[in-house]
């Protein structure tokens, strides 16, 4: 589906791609606030480590960009 | 330009940038440049670019830059990016410097517009001051800034 090392972001886990975020960059708030908001986007946020396993309900390459940045700008509201 | 400087400068340029396709990854010091900076300068960057960011360890942060404009230069967006940085480096650190400054200049404004609050402000601070003048055991607690007012009012 993507092909590999393009984007740094994403982790396969199971069958399916995750964005993987740092836990101290983006905050638990942030992500929750972002699930609220989407709920037909954001799926699961699962902490691994010292990171978090976001599933986004897509498989447009795009979508994961757009959502990086959306996260972006909700940390500035927040 | 001598060799020496412009290997220097290629080293140099290596160790702060990656490029690969369609992509730029600056590296970035959290304790030079605070995440608050590095958010901001992320959010200036949301119409050019997308931005991830990550961190490598605890003075190493990555910030991944995607152009939206699949012809646009990698290289001067990452030095844009930096800029960026800078620009709010330098607009958070004058903010933290005129932060009194900015205070009082907002207290004359407001006393200006409304002076009962003044007055209000300064009676209270005044039964304050009376009250721990009254009671020995509260003198200690008289500050400067009780006195400094007081006197202010009294001309």
């Amino acid at each position: 589906m993507f092909p590999k090392n393009m984007y740094p972001f994403l982790q396969k886990h199971g069958n399916s791609f995750f964005i993987r975020l740092h836990r101290e960059l983006y905050k638990k708030e942030l992500l929750a606030r972002a699930r609220k908001e989407n709920p037909d986007l954001v799926g699961a946020v699962l902490p691994r480590g010292n990171y978090y396993l976001v599933d986004l309900k897509t498989t447009e390459k795009s979508e994961y960009l757009v959502f990086l940045n959306y996260l972006i700008g909700l940390n500035q509201e927040i | 330009m001598s060799k020496l400087l412009t290997a220097f400068l290629m080293l140099d340029k290596k160790q702060i940038f990656k490029k690969g396709k369609g992509w730029v990854k600056l590296t970035v010091n959290p304790t030079v440049y605070p995440l608050s900076t590095i958010y901001s300068a992320g959010y200036a960057f949301l119409d050019k670019a997308y931005i991830y960011i990550d961190k490598i360890n605890s003075s190493k942060l990555a910030v991944w830059v995607f152009p939206k404009d699949k012809k646009a230069k990698l290289n001067n967006l990452g030095m844009d990016f930096y800029n960026e940085l800078l620009n709010y480096a330098h607009y958070f650190t004058s903010l933290k410097a005129n932060a009194d400054t900015l205070k009082i200049l907002m207290q004359k404004a407001l006393f200006s517009a409304a002076p009962s609050l003044f007055t209000e402000a300064a009676s209270k601070e005044i039964d304050e001051l009376i009250c721990s003048l009254s009671n020995p055991d509260r003198n200690n607690n008289v500050s400067k800034k009780h006195v400094s007012l007081f006197a202010k009012t009294r001309k």
